[in-house]
């Protein structure tokens, strides 16, 4: 009978559920909030080593460098992947 | 969306909130103990803020539209750290995204013993990104 019918899930409905869906990583987000006083002064080291001004002779270096300098920006606030990214701007940028 | 709708969604969500505000105040009391983090943070439920700005589509009724992450023990937080703290916790966008649909419109991060305070409107720092082009 039409009241006992399950009403279709709209598209709004589907997002929501995907989102409930994923995973939460809170070890990460107390790791951060710990690291605080050090993020800043990370990030601004960071933006200094990978920026794509430095790299004006070397042109692949240079693609290099405006990726990962994009990605620092999105992660300005989180400490974890500035470490990572410090990592790889060691190994892509600065070694000869 | 009507209002009686948008009501029910909120009331079925209640257990899921309970459920993350627990998952939020259990991790923050492990990294405490383990002396990771050297302020005891702790979330709750509280009234938003009642500026019309803040609310969103799934916003809940404005009694319950705030979550309150407190600073509860340890050391003082100055306000520039109140406001880091919360960056950091919008910079995650699982968390944010996750607050949003819980039917959360405001964030405020307090300090219980100063009683300072900062809030924030969630939905300026809600991007469903790659979820949306995921889709397609």
């Amino acid at each position: 009978m039409w009241f006992f019918k399950k009403k279709r899930d709209t598209e709004q409905d589907i997002l929501i559920k995907r989102i409930k869906a994923e995973q939460l990583d809170m070890k990460d987000l107390f790791s951060n909030i710990n690291n605080r006083s050090e993020v800043e002064t990370l990030y601004k080291e960071l933006c200094k080593l990978s920026h794509p001004d430095k790299f004006d002779k070397e042109p692949v270096k240079k693609e290099i460098a405006k990726e990962l300098f994009a990605q620092i920006q999105t992660n300005r606030n989180n400490y974890n992947q500035l470490m990572e990214l410090k990592g790889m701007i060691e190994v892509q940028l600065l070694k000869e | 969306m009507g209002l009686l709708d948008r009501f029910i969604k909120w009331f079925k969500d209640s257990a899921e909130r309970r459920r993350f505000l627990n998952e939020f105040n259990s991790n923050a009391s492990v990294a405490f103990q383990s002396l990771s983090v050297d302020t005891l943070l702790e979330a709750k439920s509280c009234s938003g803020n009642s500026d019309s700005s803040y609310r969103h589509e799934l916003s809940a009724p404005f009694m319950f539209s705030g979550i309150a992450v407190e600073a509860k023990a340890g050391s003082q937080i100055p306000v520039d750290d109140i406001i880091l703290i919360g960056k950091i916790i919008l910079s995650n966008q699982v968390l944010v995204r996750r607050m949003f649909v819980l039917h959360w419109d405001t964030l405020i991060v307090r300090d219980t013993r100063t009683g300072k305070f900062v809030d924030w409107r969630i939905r300026d720092f809600m991007s469903f990104g790659g979820l949306l082009y995921e889709r397609r």
